[in-house]
Order: structure tokens, then sequence, then C-alpha cells
């Protein structure tokens, strides 16, 4: 026993010893060093029996106890990683997808859950005509039938009798009932036959008609019939081209009830002989091209700007408060304005624009094409301060050596409007001294009534009617389809978005506003079915917000850009260094258990 | 504790007491220094708490405060003086001196129940190694700059001296103290505990399994009283997240030497958790092969967690450097078996003086930028590794020899 421990001890000495002596001479000296500096230490023990001739190429066998302490911190190491690291990489990467309420999603897009529709109450007031009852059923009877017969038009006139109260003007006026859209006052008048009139400045409408010859009663309701259901679809044409126009895209399969509608639409308005002037589309597209996106507040600033330092300044806030004010308050159930204004001297237009000098017409012209570069952005003060969207009127005062200064167009104003963005109006002043100094509030009144036809263009008030309270309505109507049609074909792109990258995350935030989204949609939908617009278009307001909110969450499209291959790039620098020696201590282990294994049923 | 040791620890509060003195200025601007001062440990953030908090508002309001509820009750009983606060950490210091002469004397360096060191005769005597703490340059910085990791430093090593002398209960209520204080001296307990049960006496030793149970339940029980005082004092338990939180999930990334700062600045969003969690765990997953793999010597297992944790946890300093440097003193008839000494010190020096020469660059003088500073940590912490594995390699070999003894001045290669 003793002989063979002293002998393998040997053996391995003899070994390392070679191993030693194969080196290079520097590792060598440095064995030697440490061997002198350790010699005054060796174990009391230790006899170094020095070379010998035998030579070995295996080993010495590891002990157990060193084989079980590097399988125990092998494990150790192991069982961190898997119990504690892969948990917490689970926990800490899994993208975190809020439920989305997407077949909902999908139908609002494509209009499957709210039929937009637009009811319409009518008054009639018949003083002098006996049976207007009959009349109105007439009537609501051609109407029903051209309905039926569109199919599913968004609008729906229906007719009622005014109430006796209602029929001093004054009472009709101060009707706070929203939900009538027109009255329409039947008045005999034996002069001009069959004609209707529009009050500039509320709901009201004449009809005249010639009185009823005693003899043939029938035929005068007939034609008094056909004559009011002919000047309904007149007053309203406008509207409905343009709804229908807007609720349009929104379909975006064939299929779906709504293009069924608009098809059918498109058929029956062929079929039909216009009696009145039809837009085209084209005509609605160049209209709404213009109009500014809506938003629940607006930030108008007028600017007075002036190639000289003349005028000093200008009576803005009374012209305001006087001329568009009321406009205003007329606007705010849709939206709400905020107002600023400045003056700029000195203010030349942009240099490409060279006005010519017309002989003809003895005023300085600029060409059409100029227009569109007529704002000089690059020196005029025309940012936006506010966080609403912004519109510009500017008021330009040309410069004595160019004045008068006019633009070729149809109309005398000598003003243009850039679509979505403001007008411009060119005042060209006397060069008498009287007015130089300062712009009197009757100098401006042109100007600003300008800029109010402008404002409301911009906002998309059809041109017609002329009455101001049935295309404020109008507009409250169009709008509503607008923040509707917009709500709900953002939640569809959400929802295609969501179905296209299944890599992004959704957080809670977004599914909420989904659900306040398609809530206030359907709330909206409701109220337009009630008639009551402007609720309608509250909550069509906040159901696009919300949408909208959900489509632009931050951290949702953070990740979208972030494919799956980047995430090895990630990963790999740091974990795969620390991972080799975890795997490589496997590996060597596994070997050394088969090597084992081997040489055990080799020696039996 | 002979006259020697005496002579010395006198020197050390001397050096001390006339730096404080002679620059008055010199606490000001060391406490600036990223590399001495972390969001954790900071004097002048440990000051705006105290102001917070002896005025009645929560001091962890503000997110400038991210130290523990005890320290400010501390700090608030003291006078508000200047002379007092500075005699405070001469002393914190002193009591660290006497803990590692402590460690020293016991032998436990040299001598463990299941390893002896053959080269036990040539140890530093005790009163070396307190000279090589009290005039380590970056311990002398760290005093002076007063940031509270000396107060932390201070008790791991009155645990460590405790354990070496078989003293359970205050090795524990120490230990749990620091770990209380700077969260990362938890991964200590365990060598501790190897250290503490090898220390006792052979003839009353319980079982190991027996032992450590009860450890761990004084342990509980120390941890549940402070965290309870704590709350008591500060009202809330606010402090868990402005402490200990800020510890694992590293808000503020004010830079210093470690690895985190850069890298979290430049981490994607979405796999910040994820790699928060890999850095605490690679921390961890030292802890149990490292105690495993020096089960014969637990302190220097402890001493080599105590290295880890200084290069890779959040907030290092320098100060947890010369906590370690200091501890791996105890193992110097180790040295002559590592293989770089000179080469680790000169790179030691090398980033001692090119990191704040490359902070000023980025910082002050605007001629450089973050990766100056940067890669002058990286060369930090890459040579503290150094460090640590060739100590490592260093006491390995001399177990190594001591089984086989006919192996002594051979070359070994891994296999």
């Amino acid at each position: 026993m003793e002989d063979d421990a002293d002998s393998r001890r040997r053996r391995y000495r003899e070994l390392l010893h070679n191993i030693t002596m194969d080196k290079d001479g520097a590792s060598q000296s440095q064995s030697k060093l440490d061997k002198d500096d350790d010699d005054s230490i060796l174990p009391a023990g230790f006899v170094d029996q020095g070379d010998s001739t035998a030579t070995y190429n295996q080993p010495p066998p590891e002990r157990p106890e060193t084989i079980r302490t590097r399988l125990w911190v092998l494990i150790s190491a192991w069982m961190i990683a898997i119990f504690l690291g892969l948990p917490l990489w689970h926990a800490t990467t899994t993208i975190y997808r809020a439920p989305l309420p997407m077949q909902e999603m999908q139908n609002w897009s494509e209009g499957k859950l709210c039929k937009t529709e637009f009811p319409l109450l009518v008054e009639v007031e018949a003083p002098s005509l006996p049976d207007a009852e009959n009349l109105l059923k007439t009537v609501q009877h051609a109407l029903d039938d051209a309905n039926d017969f569109t199919a599913h038009k968004p609008h729906h006139l229906r007719l009622r009798l005014a109430a006796k109260k209602a029929k001093s003007e004054e009472d009709s006026k101060s009707d706070k009932d929203e939900n009538v859209a027109c009255l329409l006052r039947l008045i005999p008048d034996s002069q001009n036959g069959y004609n209707h009139a529009v009050q500039s400045s509320s709901r009201i409408v004449d009809i005249h008609y010639p009185p009823p010859s005693s003899s043939s009663q029938s035929s005068v309701s007939a034609g008094l019939s056909k004559f009011v259901a002919e000047t309904l679809e007149v007053l309203f044409w406008q509207e409905q081209e343009l709804i229908e126009h807007l609720l349009l895209p929104q379909t975006s399969n064939p299929g779906s009830l709504n293009a069924l509608s608009s098809q059918s639409a498109d058929e029956s308005r062929d079929k039909k002989t216009p009696p009145r002037p039809r837009a085209a589309t084209a005509d609605i597209n160049r209209r709404m091209s213009r109009v500014v996106k809506y938003s629940s507040s607006y930030h108008i600033t007028f600017s007075l700007f002036t190639a000289t330092s003349l005028p000093a300044s200008w009576d803005i806030e009374s012209a305001i408060s006087q001329y568009l004010t009321p406009l205003l308050s007329a606007l705010s159930p849709i939206s709400n304005f905020t107002i600023s204004t400045q003056v700029q001297y000195y203010a030349s237009i942009s240099s490409s624009v060279t006005p010519t000098y017309d002989e003809e017409l003895q005023s300085w012209t600029l060409k059409k094409e100029d227009l569109s570069s007529f704002i000089n952005s690059a020196e005029w003060p025309l940012a936006s301060i506010s966080n609403d969207p912004n519109l510009n009127f500017i008021l330009y005062i040309p410069h004595p050596s160019i004045s008068p200064l006019t633009i070729p167009s149809a109309s005398h104003s000598n003003s243009f409007l850039l679509p979505q963005w403001g007008g411009v109006t060119i005042l060209n002043l006397d060069q008498s001294a009287s007015h130089l100094q300062h712009l009197s509030n009757p100098t401006l009144k042109p100007a600003l009534e300008t800029f109010a036809t402008h404002l409301l263009a911009l906002l998309g008030a059809p041109p017609h009617p002329a009455s101001l309270p049935i295309r404020l309505d109008s507009l409250v109507r169009q709008r509503s389809a607008e923040v509707l049609v917009s709500a709900s074909s953002t939640l569809g792109s959400l929802q295609r978005l969501v179905n296209a990258l299944p890599s992004i995350s959704i957080p809670t935030t977004v599914s909420d506003s989904v659900q306040d989204s398609i809530l206030h949609l359907s709330l909206a939908c409701e109220e337009l079915r009630k008639g009551s617009f402007v609720k309608a278009l509250e909550m069509g307001r906040v159901a696009q917000e919300e949408a909208e909110k959900a489509f632009f969450e931050r951290t949702m499209v953070a990740q979208v850009y972030f494919p799956d291959e980047h995430k090895l790039a990630v990963y790999l620098p740091l974990l795969g260094p620390v991972s080799v020696p975890l795997v490589l201590g496997v590996f060597r282990e596994v070997k050394r258990v088969i090597a084992e294994r081997k040489r055990v049923r080799g020696g039996a | 504790m002979d006259r020697k040791c005496l002579l010395v620890i006198g020197a050390g509060i001397l050096i001390r007491l006339v730096l404080f003195t002679a620059f008055p200025s010199l606490p000001t601007i060391l406490a600036q220094r990223v590399e001495i001062s972390t969001p954790v440990t900071s004097y002048k953030r440990l000051q705006e708490g105290i102001y917070l908090f002896t005025h009645g508002v929560s001091p962890y309001d503000g997110g400038v405060f991210h130290q523990a509820p005890l320290l400010l009750s501390l700090f608030s009983i003291l006078p508000p003086s200047t002379i007092v606060t500075n005699l405070l950490y001469v002393l914190a210091d002193v009591f660290s001196a006497i803990s590692l002469i402590q460690i020293a004397s016991s032998g436990v360096p040299t001598v463990t129940p299941h390893h002896v060191s053959p080269r036990k005769a040539n140890t530093w005597p005790p009163w070396a190694i307190a000279a090589a703490f009290l005039f380590n340059p970056f311990t002398i910085a760290t005093c002076i700059a007063r940031p509270t990791i000396v107060f932390t430093n201070t008790i791991i090593l009155h645990a460590v001296a405790a354990a070496v002398n078989g003293r359970r209960g205050p090795a524990f209520v120490s230990m749990a103290m620091a770990s209380y204080l700077s969260l990362y001296p938890v991964l200590l307990l365990p060598p501790l505990l190897f250290l503490t049960y090898d220390s006792l006496k052979a003839n009353s030793k319980p079982s190991i399994q027996a032992f450590s149970a009860v450890t761990m339940i004084i342990l509980s029980v120390v941890l549940m009283i402070y965290f309870k005082l704590s709350h008591l004092i500060t009202g809330s338990w606010e402090f868990v997240a402005s402490t200990y939180g800020v510890h694992l999930l590293l808000p503020d990334l004010t830079p210093n030497v470690g690895l985190w700062w850069y890298f979290f600045i430049e981490m994607f969003d979405s796999f910040r958790a994820f790699f928060l969690c890999l850095f605490q765990l690679h921390l961890l997953i030292y802890v149990p092969s490292v105690c495993l793999r020096l089960r014969k010597q637990p302190l220097f297992a402890l001493i080599t967690l105590v290295g880890i944790s200084s290069i890779f946890k959040s907030y290092p300093a320098i100060g947890d450097t010369g906590l370690y440097l200091s501890l791996l003193m105890l193992y110097n008839h180790t040295f002559p078996l590592m293989r770089y000494t000179f080469f680790l010190a000169a790179a030691i020096l090398y980033a001692t003086f090119l990191g704040p020469a490359f902070y000023y660059l980025w910082v002050y003088a605007g001629s450089g930028n973050a990766n100056f500073f940067y890669a002058i940590t990286l060369v930090w912490s890459i040579f503290n590794a150094l460090i640590v594995a060739d100590a490592v390699y260093a006491v390995l070999r001399e177990e190594h020899e001591t089984e086989r003894p006919e192996l002594i001045g051979k070359d070994v290669v891994q296999i």
C-alpha cells in the first residue's frame, strides 16, 4: 500500500516536471524563482526526489471531493440562472398586450354599428291655408317616396305643423328647440307665383304661392305640395351631397351597408332629371380641401402687414367685436376661438412675387400663380403661438409705388383664401393723408366681412342656402359626420395595426381610450338618431380624441421598429460571454461522466 | 494590541485630522468627486436629508436623499458642528483599523479547521495590516469626503472581527446593520455564516443546519427591529423604495466608477427592466459558487465577495475598493503566488490618475465626452476584477499545494 502511493506520487512529479521542461525558458526561470522562494516553507515531510527516467502521460486523477465541489458550483450557478433568471427574463420582456375589442373596432370602421342618419324636423306654418294637414301629408309622402327610392339617404325630413303659439316671427326666433331645422311659412302671393325667400339671419323660409282660385282647391294644393318638396330639397341638397361624400370613404369593403346605399344613391341621382344644379364631386372635393381639420378650438390671428411705416395703428379690437364676435358666438357650439392681432411694418411680399402694371385697369396686378407664394413666410412672423390649429387673416397694405394692387378675381373684394391656412385681403389706401395714420373701424369693415366669409369657408360651412342659422346647423351635422367617420376609421386603423404587428405592446391606457372612444361613438350615434346634433358633435369629438390618443400612444410605436432579430444583438454581447463558462462546465462534466462509465465498463 | 499598533493608529488619526484642519476646503472638494461620493452615500445629500428631516418634511421628498433613516437620526442627535462630524468619521476609521487588527491577530487568514497555510510564518504583523488600511489613499480620501459608506465599511469589518472570534450575535447584528445601510452586504451573509461556524470552539459545535437556522432567526429579528425603528423615525415606509429601490432600480444615472451608469444610459427602454434583473443576478450568482469553492477558507470567500460586489454593484465608489484591498492584505502570505502583482498595481495607479483627468476633460473642459470617463472606469473595473481573480488563484494554488505538496513550484495548466 505504502509502496503504491509512493510510486504514484513519483510518477506525477516526473510528469509535471516534464511539462515544465517543455515550456520556454522564461516560465522555467519563473518556476525556479518560485521554488527558491518557497523552499523555506516546504512542509516538513516533503522531499523533492528530483528527476527520474520514467515518463507517463496520465494526469493525476482528481479527488472525489474536488469533483463534488465543482459539480455543486456548477449546479448552484445553473439553479440561479434557471430558477431566478428565466422567470425574471420572462416577466420583464414579455410584451404586454391589453385586450382590445377587435371585432367591435372593425365593425365601427366598416360602419356596421351605426347607420348615420340625420332626421330633420321641418315646421310648416300655414295660417291662410285651410287644409294644411292634408298638404303636409302629401309633401311628406312625396319626400318619403323620394327617400325610399334612394334607399338609405342619411337625411330624413319630417314635417310638422307649427304650433299656434309659434306663429309670430319673434316667437319662432326665440324658440330654443334646436331640433327644428327650418320653419316654412306659406304665404299667399298673387303677383309672383311660386317662389321662396330665405331670411339670412333666421331659420325661416318664406314660400310664396299664388292664392287658390276658389274653383280648383285640389290642384293648388298639389302644386303647392310639389313646390314645398322641391324647396326643401333645394335647401338641403348641398349638405346632403357633402355628407354622403363624407360617409363614402368610411367604407373600406364594397359589400358593406353604406357602400350599397351610396351606390344606390348614385344611381338614383343619375336617373333623376335634375330640377336644380347638382354639385359635381369635384366641387365638393374642392370645397373640402379648403377646410381646416376639425378641432374644438381654433386660434385666429389677425395681422396687419404694411409695406411702409403707415398706417401706424388699426381699430381692430372694436372692429372684431362689432363685425366678427356675433359670428363667433354663433359658431360657439361647434368650436371656440381665441384671437390675437399684430401689426408689422415694412413687410415686403416675397421677392419671387412681382406685380405687373396693367394699363387697362390702371393698377398693378398679381398673377394668379403668384398668390400661392404671396405669403412671405420667411420674414413674416406667422408662427403659431398656441397648440390649437391656427387661422391667419392678413390685411396687406402695399407700398405706394405699387398701389393700387389688385388680384385677378371675379369678386371685387381684392382678397383670396389660402386653403386650410387663412385669408388675405389687399387694402389699397387712398394716398390722401387722412387715412394713413390710423385705420378706423369703418375702413376695416369690408375687410372683416371678407374675413368672416373666409372663416366660414375654412370651417366648412356650405355656401347655401343664404340663411346663416341653417348653414351653421348644416355645419354641425357635417362636422359630426366627419368626426364619426374619422374616429371609426382611426379605430379601424388601430385594429389593423395591432393585427399586423404582433410585436408591439398595448398598454392599458390604449385599451381604456379605445373603450372610451367606442362608448362615445355609440352615444354620438344615439344623439344623431334623436336629432340633437350639437350633443352628437360633442360626443363624436370625445370619441375622435380618444381614438387618436390610443392610436398615437408613444410607448406602443416605440416597439414597432424593434424586430426580433435585433433582440439577439441586445442579448448576446453580455449573455454570450457570461454563459460560455456555464455551458462549457456542463459539457466537461458530461464528458467526464461518460469517460468514467466507459472506464468502469472496460475495467469490468 | 501592541505599541506598534497604537502608533499606527495614532499616525492614522493624525493624518486625517491634519487633512481636515489644514485644508478646510478639501472635504467639500472631495465630497463632489463622483469617484468617492455616489447618490446613495453622498454627504451632501445626507445633509439635505437631515435638513428636510429636522424641518418636519419627509427626507425622501424630492428624490435627492437615498440613505437609511437610522443615519438620519444618528446625525440629527449629533451637535451640528463640522468638527464633531469629522471626528465621527475619523473614529469610524479607527474602529475599522482595530477590527482589522483583531482579524489579523486571530490567525484565521492562515489557519482554519479545514486548511492550514504552509506559509503561515510569513504573514505580516497586525500593525502592518492596520497601516495598509489607515494609509491607503482610497481610504483616506473616502474618510475626508465623508460619504456614509465609511460606516458601512466599519460595520462590515466589525462583523468580520466578531465572526473570526466565534461571537455570532455581534457578527450578525452588525452585518444586518451593514445590509440595512447599503443593501449589498447582504451577499456577505453566507460566507459570514461559514466563518462564524468554523470559528466556534470545537467541543460545543452544533450541526451546520441548526446553526444556520438559529442565525437566520436572529438575523430576521434584528432586521425587523431596524425596519420598525426606521418606520418610527420617518413615519412611513417610503424609505424602503427610496433607499433599496434606488440600489436595485438605478434611477439616478450620475456617473461613478462602476459599470452600470453608462450601460443604462444607453439601454433601450424596453430592455431596462430585464438588464437590471440580469445585473443584480450576476452579483448573486457568485455567492454560492464562491462559498462552495472556498469552503475551506470562508474569510477569503467573504473577502472575494466584497471585491466582486465592489466592482459590480450599482453605485460603487473607491471606498469599496479600499475596503477590499485592506481586507486582501490579510492574505499577504499568498501574494508570492500571485502572477501579475506589478502589472496590476501599475494599472490601478494608471486608472486612479487618469480617471479624474478624463472626468475633468469631459465635464469641465468639455474637450472630451462621456466615453473618456467610461473607458477609464472600464479599465478600473477590469483591473479590479483581475486583482480578485489573481488573489483567488493564489489562494487556490496554496490550497492545492497543501493537498499535493509534491507540486510546489510546478506550473498549473487548466485542462
